[in-house]
């Protein structure tokens, strides 16, 4: 396995992926459907990352409780398969999601990053199968109009099927063992059963082909900072946090080669930083950091983390293996 | 899995890297051991020779692996071709450029064998990278390439690098071979070659050789490199300028980790300030916590013995080549 950091050299101090009305939106509507739709609490659960350890209790937000593998230190929600469909199915979300002031903001504060991972999933898969151009690729989860069109416009797809999207029922013109190339970001973590996702996601794939995932990790700093403080995970959005170590497991078994990992994010100390008055005496350190560090320190510290494999936000390149 | 016979000729640390690789690639069953120093194979269980011939002639090896002193490959890689031995030799692959004209004169009798010579640098990761993102064109076209490649040697040593006799050369032949390697392998041949050599410091010793060169291809690619083993600390800088970017390799992976962190830097040309900073564009690097070259290169050599195939890197071409722009170089 070839084992990669990757960091960039600009600071995400000012910036925002999200627009505050949008974000404010979205947070209040999980917490009233959360409020309104609880899970019950279990303990004993079994991680269901490795499945080998057993979760413990982490923090606890909007009474539903995240627990923490023992064995690979995967997050996990414990949450009730009822209430979470219905929370994926919510037409009200749904209708907020798709409406054209949403995307339209979305696109505006995300055009450049999605021209950005476009081109780095063009190198990457040059650099894996040796061609990036005219490919097969299913798009799983994808839920941003423009980004949709950025993906299906550039030279990458000769075929485009877009699935579990919000935007539209699935498409099906890329047979089962026929796409070159599965996208799949922020699809894992609303998932309970994130092996399920990765079987059903290698049926799309040819033989060889690739699977590029992406997703925010419970091994991330922020995460591991802010706990339940953290206001950019929440119940039922993002339930399944997979450590690296745990999702290279999970790969593995399922039947992918993990060809590079990196945590290329860019925006933990950004939220740590928002919330840093909230942080509590156990954590005079990092408080004491983000309290005295000018920018360049900050953006030093957010570079040793995506090169540490201590962002939240992890990329994964795997290849479908041989039956 | 296939298992080749294989002896290795010359246990220094290169012989000593090869034993343990081909060990680790389970293709070769490595029988015996030469080096003219005999305590160099006190460690070894495999039988052991200190002469060469005596070590091909007796055990009738299908694979030669040669990890000797400079002047002495060319003569065992040419005696093992005409035994019908498949050959992969440590570079350079000699002294002079006749050393290597006179191997491919054999090696056209003997087409049937398979010769590789350990241009290993091309295995690398951010060599594996730079070469990928050049063949995709999201940056265009390289136009030019620098590189400074150099080590901090007591050249007052008496070992065999520091011997003309031995080595044909200095620091040029001995280091700055991979780089010039790694320039053709970016950008293709040279057709006009210019160099400067001098002994700046160890004014005695054949080992030093600082070299300055410029060459240039048809094309008009211009490349420069600086070898120096005056450097005072161990250094690897390859810069490539392309028409749409720029590509930066820093440090080098080794087992001494003494050439730093492998790093491998792009950007886009970004004349707009989409980066908001001009001057400064949007950087991108890879780091590398794995060396896995020498396990890369040893199985691209057996795939080539098992299909009976064409050698990807390493061939005796890429040998004369590299062996003519240091010519050029030393004689300039």
């Amino acid at each position: 396995m070839l084992r990669s950091y990757q960091y960039t050299n600009t600071s995400y101090l000012e910036h925002s992926l999200h627009d505050e009305f949008s974000r404010e939106y979205e947070v209040n509507f999980a917490k009233r459907f959360v409020m309104e739709n609880p899970s019950m609490k279990r303990s004993n659960v079994r991680c269901p990352v490795c499945q080998k350890g057993t979760g413990e209790f982490f923090y606890n937000k909007w009474d539903i409780d995240y627990m923490r593998c023992n064995k690979c230190k995967s997050v996990f929600a414990i949450v009730d398969d009822d209430a979470l469909k219905k929370y994926n199915d919510s037409p009200e979300l749904k209708k907020f999601r798709t409406e054209k002031n949403y995307q339209e903001m979305a696109s505006t504060n995300r055009h450049g990053i999605w021209q950005e991972n476009i081109d780095w999933i063009m190198l990457r898969t040059f650099r894996f199968c040796k061609q990036n151009k005219g490919l097969a690729v299913v798009d799983i989860g994808n839920r941003f109009e423009k980004y949709v069109d950025m993906i299906k416009s550039s030279p990458l797809c000769k075929a485009y099927d877009l699935r579990k999207s919000i935007l539209c029922e699935d498409n099906l013109t890329i047979s089962n063992g026929n796409a070159d190339l599965v996208l799949c970001f922020d699809y894992m973590q609303g998932s309970k059963n994130p092996e399920e996702r990765l079987l059903e996601v290698k049926k799309y794939l040819k033989e060889d082909g690739l699977l590029i995932l992406g997703t925010r990790a419970g091994s991330g700093f922020d995460i591991l900072t802010l706990k339940g403080k953290n206001e950019k995970i929440y119940p039922y959005e993002h339930i399944m946090l997979p450590s690296l170590e745990g999702l290279t497991e999970l790969l593995e078994k399922t039947g992918y080669e993990v060809l590079e990992l990196t945590t290329p994010g860019v925006m933990d100390v950004k939220y740590v930083f928002d919330y840093k008055d909230k942080l509590g005496d156990r954590e005079t350190f990092v408080k004491s950091l983000l309290e005295t560090g000018f920018q360049g320190m900050l953006q030093e510290f957010q570079r040793f983390l995506q090169k540490s494999g201590m962002s939240s936000f992890v990329r994964v390149i795997a290849k479908k293996g041989r039956e | 899995m296939k298992r080749f016979k294989t002896i290795i000729i010359g246990m220094g640390r290169m012989g000593q890297s090869r034993y343990r690789t081909m060990r680790e690639t389970g293709g070769f069953f490595v029988t015996a051991l030469c080096d003219a120093c005999k305590q160099k194979l006190n460690d070894y269980e495999e039988k052991k020779y200190t002469d060469w011939k005596e070590c091909i002639d007796t055990e009738l090896p299908e694979v030669v692996v040669v990890s000797t002193v400079n002047a002495v490959t060319p003569d065992i890689v040419c005696y093992a071709l005409e035994r019908e031995c498949h050959v992969f030799a440590e570079k350079p692959p000699g002294k002079t450029l006749e050393d290597v004209l006179r191997i491919k004169n054999v090696l056209e009798k003997f087409s049937g064998q398979v010769l590789k010579f350990g241009f290993n640098h091309r295995y690398h990761n951010s060599v594996i990278e730079a070469k990928c993102l050049i063949e995709s064109g999201v940056l265009g076209n390289v136009v030019a390439l620098r590189g400074v490649y150099g080590k901090a040697a007591d050249l007052s040593l008496k070992e065999w690098r520091n011997d003309i006799s031995l080595a044909g050369g200095g620091i040029l032949l001995d280091q700055g071979i991979h780089m010039l390697d790694l320039f053709r392998y970016f950008v293709g041949d040279f057709s006009e070659i210019w160099g400067y050599t001098d002994r700046l410091v160890w004014k005695n010793s054949a080992g030093e050789d600082t070299a300055f060169a410029t060459l240039k291809t048809d094309k008009g690619q211009i490349a420069t490199i600086h070898s120096s083993a005056i450097q005072w600390k161990h250094k690897f800088d390859l810069d490539i300028v392309l028409t749409g970017g720029y590509i930066a390799l820093n440090g080098l992976l080794t087992s001494t980790k003494s050439y730093g962190e492998e790093r491998i830097t792009y950007y886009y040309k970004d004349l707009e300030v989409k980066s908001g900073h001009i001057g400064n564009p949007k950087e991108y690097t890879l780091c590398f916590d794995e060396d896995h070259s020498w396990n890369i290169e040893m199985k691209e050599f057996y795939t080539a013995l098992i299909k009976r195939g064409e050698i990807e890197n390493g061939t005796i071409e890429d040998a004369v080549a590299v062996m003519r722009m240091i010519d050029k170089i030393y004689n300039s």
